[in-house]
């Protein structure tokens, strides 16, 4: 009994306790290889504030994934909204209304994602492949428009880039994250929708409306994220934003989020998943390796990821 | 005892030696300080990369440097940021780098760092014009050599003077857009200027037309400007034509169009350049691998705390010599004997004990405009 006890325990956390484990691994590796450079003042700066939008945005795309939903819209929405964010506040002189601005636009777009996807019985995907060709376009657009390749915001922001500012930005999204996730409904639901939507539906839960609020905060973490993008360089431009939605992908996976949703996702799986994709990053760089050979590390890490966290021989990927 | 007292020589000799630390002494009394210079640069694959890696190889032993790469993109300001970052946490002393996106905000974090910056291949006042004062002015930022020339209006010359003596007589025009490459719009402004004198006395019969341009969004030409200018019998595509024209015309069976470009990749563009292949390709221009010179000992003076004579006050920009191809002994010339196309540092243009020599810390009689002078005889009548 207590065998089946101790190993029913460790099948359920086996995908926590393996990206736990990548992420010491890549520590410790790093810090062989780096000879300790891993650890200098400046790397550790740095890696907070590489980490801090990778950990924001997973943040909110845990409450998608969990419903095995993704959303492929992510760079392109960021990309418009670091562009509009410096639009604003330049001809405004409010960084306020600036970012008030993306906000909303970040939650209507939420609304959108989450209650036409639901309403006209398409695939979430689907509708973040229409946001993600319409904000493509406005990337687009509105550079041509400019008619130069990066605009700059003439305020700095230079309160957003110190390390304790994006550390402490961390640590709230994350205890909203956890608030949200663990102790309302819009948590439970999310992962009861994930592990099945029918018999969620059946037990008298509302599903449209949890997966539209599900959409809105993570609007909300995308503007978060963009401000604190925008804030690193001060500067926007036709290639903002993009490969973020796969990055995304990919540091979730690291930190175990299994691409079907449903219980076992868990906000951890956020902060785990973006450290290590970050230091993975740094550290090969800090370890000399071959630029060329960085890629294929990165698939090979990847691909051996999907391996031992996709069990399931059907239903793994996101709808 | 005798024996006794050169090994104790040779000893005293390994030691001081040993105690310079890093030192490197080569050619009699030339000694090189270590340094640790990043490589950032916007693509990681092709011709340009391996010859520069090639050359960077080649040097790294007399010039007592050692290089760690890293990959810039050309659109987005916060991957560059993160390159750079990582490249000074790696220990970098100095980084080159060959992107133009988000450098006012890696100026400002090289210059936390104490880091110095110099460019390649890019001259850090197209896509950031804005931003071109803030850049020159850093005193962190020591100068940049184009890729080839800043203004490439001698190429546009020399091709309107092919179209004009092969009688070709329906042109088209492609380029990047204009925020991107000015100079691209601006050689095609020469292009049409030189065909407008030629028409201004020429019989109506021999009259040259040029299309308007078309400018590629960064990507491939679409199939239709082909329909669009059935009559057209020569293109000139200022913007990659091996990668984003030359698979468009090859596809539409459009190969019979003699192909006008710049960027050369080496591949399908040497294979049918002339009488070669389909003989498509008829001209092209590029720049070369060891005009990484100029941003490297002036990146190596400065961590030496050293400096030429007459060094300018304000970091510059210089242009060097372009590989310009417009015949078959242009060719068979750079594929014989250019590092830019073997990846062979045999074939350099310098050797690495040149190169030091080029250097004020190591070579008092070094001059910037002697430097100078160097990267701008690399071309094509130049290749030994």
């Amino acid at each position: 009994m207590g065998k089946t006890i101790k190993n029913t325990w460790f099948q359920t956390h086996l995908t926590d306790l393996l990206s736990y484990a990548g992420l010491l691994l890549c520590i410790v590796v790093f810090s062989i290889l780096s000879k300790g450079k891993l650890w200098s003042a400046y790397n550790l700066g740095i890696l907070v504030q590489q980490t801090c939008v990778y950990a924001i945005l997973a943040m909110g795309a845990i409450f998608i994934y969990s419903m095995g939903y993704m959303d492929i819209s992510l760079g392109a929405q960021l990309g418009v909204y670091c562009l509009l964010l410096i639009l604003i506040t330049n001809a405004s002189g409010s960084l306020v209304l600036g970012f008030c601005s993306i906000l909303a636009i970040a939650i209507v777009c939420g609304l959108i994602n989450g209650y036409v996807s639901v309403k006209l019985g398409l695939p979430s995907i689907v509708t973040s492949i229409f946001l993600n060709a319409v904000f493509g376009g406005a990337q687009m657009l509105i550079m041509e428009r400019l008619g130069t390749n990066s605009v700059s915001m003439t305020t700095k922001l230079k309160f957003f880039k110190q390390m304790p500012v994006m550390l402490a930005a961390i640590v709230i999204i994350a205890v909203i994250s956890v608030f949200l996730y663990q102790f309302t409904q819009l948590g439970k639901h999310a992962k009861g929708i994930g592990a099945n939507e029918t018999a969620t539906s059946i037990s008298g839960v509302n599903t449209t409306k949890w997966k539209v609020l599900a959409y809105v905060f993570f609007g909300f973490c995308i503007a978060v994220g963009a401000l604190f993008l925008t804030a690193r360089t001060n500067s926007a431009g036709k290639g903002t934003g993009a490969g973020y939605a796969m990055d995304i992908m990919v540091s979730l996976l690291l930190g175990g989020m299994p691409l079907s949703g449903g219980m076992r996702s868990k906000i951890s799986a956020a902060l785990v998943g973006s450290f290590t994709y970050v230091i993975l990053a740094n550290g090969l760089i800090l370890s000399g390796v071959n630029t060329t050979l960085i890629y294929i590390i990165k698939a090979i890490v990847f691909m051996a990821v999907i391996l031992m966290t996709c069990r399931k021989p059907s239903g793994v990927l996101p709808r | 005892m005798k024996k006794l007292l050169a090994l104790l020589l040779a000893l005293v000799m390994v030691v001081s030696v040993s105690a310079v630390g890093s030192a490197n002494a080569f050619a009699d009394d030339v000694k090189t300080t270590h340094h640790k210079i990043g490589i950032a640069h916007y693509t990681d694959a092709g011709k340009a990369v391996d010859a520069i890696r090639a050359f960077l190889d080649g040097i790294s032993g007399p010039m007592n440097l050692e290089f760690v790469y890293a990959t810039l993109s050309t659109y987005d300001e916060a991957t560059n940021l993160t390159a750079m970052q990582n490249l000074i946490s790696s220990g970098c002393e100095g980084i080159l780098m060959s992107a133009d996106m988000g450098t006012p905000a890696i100026l400002e974090e090289c210059e936390s760092a104490g880091v110095y910056v110099a460019g390649f291949l890019c001259d850090y006042n197209q896509s950031y014009w804005t931003a071109n004062e803030e850049v020159f002015g850093n005193e962190y930022f020591l100068g940049t050599v184009c890729d080839g020339h800043a203004d490439i209006g001698f190429y546009a010359e020399d091709v309107a003077a092919q179209v004009i003596a092969n009688g070709y007589k329906h042109i088209g025009v492609v380029i990047f857009p204009e925020y991107a490459y000015p100079n691209q719009a601006a050689a095609s402004r020469v292009f049409r200027e030189k065909i407008d004198e030629f028409n201004a006395t020429a019989a109506d019969a021999d009259k040259i037309e040029v299309y308007e341009d078309q400018v590629l969004n960064f990507s491939p030409l679409e199939a239709t400007y082909f329909s669009n200018y059935p009559e057209m019998d020569c293109l000139f595509s200022i913007a990659a034509g091996a990668g984003m024209v030359y698979p468009t015309m090859v596809a539409n069976g459009k190969t019979n169009i003699p192909l006008y470009t710049s960027g050369f990749e080496g591949t399908d563009d040497a294979d049918n350049f002339g009488s070669s292949g389909n003989g498509c390709f008829k001209g092209t221009l590029c720049s070369t691998a060891e005009a990484m010179v100029y941003p490297l000992c002036l990146m190596v003076d400065k961590l030496n705390g050293t400096g030429y004579a007459d060094l300018p006050e304000k970091a510059e920009r210089v242009d060097c010599s372009a590989l310009e191809i417009l015949s078959d002994e242009d060719m068979a010339k750079v594929k014989e004997r250019a590092l830019y196309y073997s990846a062979d540092f045999a074939d350099s243009f310098l050797s690495g004990e040149e190169v030091v020599q080029l250097c004020a810390s190591y070579n008092s009689d070094a001059t910037y405009a002697n430097l100078v002078d160097v990267i701008n005889h690399m071309g094509v009548a130049d290749l030994k």
